[in-house]
């Protein structure tokens, strides 16, 4: 496996803030790498070292194993397509993409081939001569992904660059992105705070909050076995329970809920259990967990429902539920069963 | 109602110069009412007249000048005050480079010849020009401030990305984007240079500018309808350069 991104210890403070906050990671050639936090976790930054706008105030980037210090951006191999695009609105679509070459002062046959390639590869082709406000945003959205990948970079970094378009599009974005790469197999590194975008883009995903990453792994690692409080917490909607571990269940607010932990008797843990991971009904047996409630707040979304259902005083848990039947739709005063195996329930060890 | 408006707006900026431009053409020694006939005699004495010509030369060549001074000066300092967030004696800057605009022309030209004489500059034409760019440098400072402030600097990033050098990025890149805002820039510095009397009044040497010419001969009643033809001819002037520029703009835009 070649690394094509390295980055080792990587911490950039602006005046006292830390934005990133050391964060070592390996990126694989030809890897949809994406980096996945909340706005303003320093996801952005990081993508900035790497690109070369911003030096690292410790430790340092690699790409195809050279070290990047002291590289401006303009001689790094990467390329980057911004979160506003950054599409020069003097020069017409195709001298948009031809832009990377004509400053390599390639030949002009050559940049006419190269960027009539690319402009093919983005399904632009006939458009060349648009100006760029001509265009609609998606199609903005591939004259830039266009451009950046027409120097044949080794690596393309894409900052949100689906964020302005609308559900639909970015849709279809995604799926665009998904083939262009599978194309041109260059590497990406994919920054959004769209977990849905991350997961079902990467190969893998770096979860970063607050300047540090939290954990890397496959989409399914990280949704399925979130390493601590915070990425569990972070990915998915998510129910934090804790209490006292006795004897294969925790004692919470009078409800003793069964897990499989190894912890020792009388330690306090917390587990985290996913909302659609539990389930709802009128009647419901089978789950090693079945516990009577209320429905307290129903959140309707077409395909399915979340409602907030109180189990005791002090506990109140989501529950997704996909919406089968309209009998299977719930009101708020609904009195409800909801269960879950204790294997569902993950155990987050870290106690905060 | 908006219509009327318009009217009104128009009649009251442009009537006193259509007047103007009327009674150029009047075969009257006496300029006003009533219109006795059309002639041209009064321009064919503008033309003829070698101390006007090189009245109106002076103009175009301080003008000129003060233009290529002005326009990239005012364009560095905005750069600084734009792209330079944090330097020692920003905020005084910002304030300070504005004073020039606010001092009457009358103390301004008091205050350049007591200077020129004190360090023994003759009064010439290059006391004009160095006394215009210092009034033209804040506006052109101003327009490209405003140009500045709107300019999206990932572009910028965007070019450096894909492999431009600075310099390649400037040219190919800022420079085209902020054109527009230099043709408004040199303009607005002409401009001011062309029509400027109180300063030039103070600094001028022996060869005079138009409107320093103009106000000397103003007194001279004979003199009035040649200086309503030269008047009609700068104003003429000044109109096609603002005509020109928003022409350039249009067709740079469609392109």
């Amino acid at each position: 496996m070649v690394i094509d991104v390295e980055l080792r210890g990587v911490t950039k403070r602006f005046a006292d803030i830390v934005a990133v906050d050391n964060v070592s990671i390996q990126i694989l050639k030809g890897e949809f790498f994406s980096l996945l936090g909340p706005s303003g976790c320093g996801k952005t930054t990081t993508l900035r070292t790497i690109a070369g706008f911003e030096d690292p105030s410790e430790g340092e980037v690699f790409i195809s194993g050279q070290s990047m210090a002291g590289v401006p951006p303009f001689k790094r191999p990467t390329n980057m397509v911004f979160q506003h695009l950054a599409l020069f609105p003097h020069l017409s679509v195709e001298e948009n993409v031809a832009f990377g070459l004509k400053v390599k002062r390639l030949a002009k046959q050559e940049i006419r081939q190269r960027a009539s390639k690319f402009l093919e590869i983005v399904r632009l082709s006939g458009l060349e001569k648009r100006k760029i406000s001509q265009l609609s945003g998606g199609q903005q959205q591939r004259v830039a992904i266009a451009r950046a990948l027409v120097t044949e970079p080794t690596v393309l970094l894409l900052d949100e660059p689906l964020g302005p378009l609308d559900l639909r599009l970015r849709l279809e974005m995604q799926e665009e992105l998904k083939r262009i790469q599978r194309e041109v197999g260059t590497t990406f590194v994919y920054v959004t705070h769209d977990q849905t975008e991350a997961l079902s883009l990467s190969n893998r995903v770096a979860v970063m909050i607050s300047g540090r990453i939290e954990q890397v792994g496959t989409p399914l690692e990280v949704y399925e076995k979130p390493r601590n409080h915070s990425v569990a917490e972070f990915m998915g909607e998510t129910n934090m329970l804790g209490g006292r571990y006795l004897d294969g269940a925790v004692e919470i607010d009078g409800l003793s809920v069964r897990v499989t932990s190894q912890a020792s008797k009388g330690t306090d843990i917390i587990f985290s259990i996913r909302s659609e991971k539990i389930s709802i009904g009128k009647t419901l047996s089978g789950p090693d967990n079945v516990f009577k409630g209320t429905v307290r707040g129903v959140t309707y979304r077409g395909s399915d429902s979340v409602y907030d259902v109180q189990l005791s005083e002090r506990i109140i848990i989501k529950v997704r539920s996909t919406n089968l039947a309209l009998e299977s739709i719930y009101r708020v005063g609904d009195e409800v069963f909801v269960g879950w195996d204790i294997d569902k329930a993950l155990l987050i060890s870290s106690l905060r | 109602m908006h219509f009327g408006y318009m009217v009104f707006y128009y009649a009251f900026t442009f009537a006193p110069l259509i007047i103007l431009v009327i009674f150029s053409f009047n075969d009257s020694a006496r300029v006003g009412l009533p219109f006795k006939a059309f002639t041209l005699k009064w321009y064919a004495e503008v033309l003829s007249d070698p101390t006007i010509l090189s009245a109106i030369a002076n103009s175009l060549l301080v003008g000129a000048v003060v233009t290529l001074l002005s326009t990239p000066g005012g364009t560095a300092a905005a750069f600084v005050l734009v792209r330079h967030q944090s330097f020692v004696g920003r905020k005084a800057f910002n304030t300070l480079v504005l004073i020039p605009m606010v001092i009457p022309p009358v103390i301004v030209g008091i205050s350049l010849l007591t200077f020129f004489h004190a360090i023994g500059l003759e009064l010439s034409l290059v006391t004009v020009i160095l006394a215009h760019t210092l009034i033209a440098l804040p506006f052109s400072l101003l327009v490209m401030v405003a140009r500045l402030i709107g300019f999206d600097r990932s572009l910028e990033e965007a070019a450096m990305d894909l492999g431009a050098d600075e310099l390649t990025t400037f040219l190919k890149v800022t420079l085209p984007l902020i054109f527009p805002g230099l043709l408004a820039a040199a303009i607005l510095a002409f401009t001011i240079s062309f029509g400027e009397v109180a300063v030039a009044f103070f600094t001028i040497g022996y060869q005079p500018t138009l409107p320093v010419y103009i106000f000397g001969q103003v007194r001279l009643p004979t003199r009035l309808p040649v200086l309503t033809a030269v008047s009609a001819l700068a104003l003429s002037f000044s109109a096609l350069l603002v005509v020109a520029s928003e022409i350039t703009r249009r067709i740079r835009e469609k392109k």
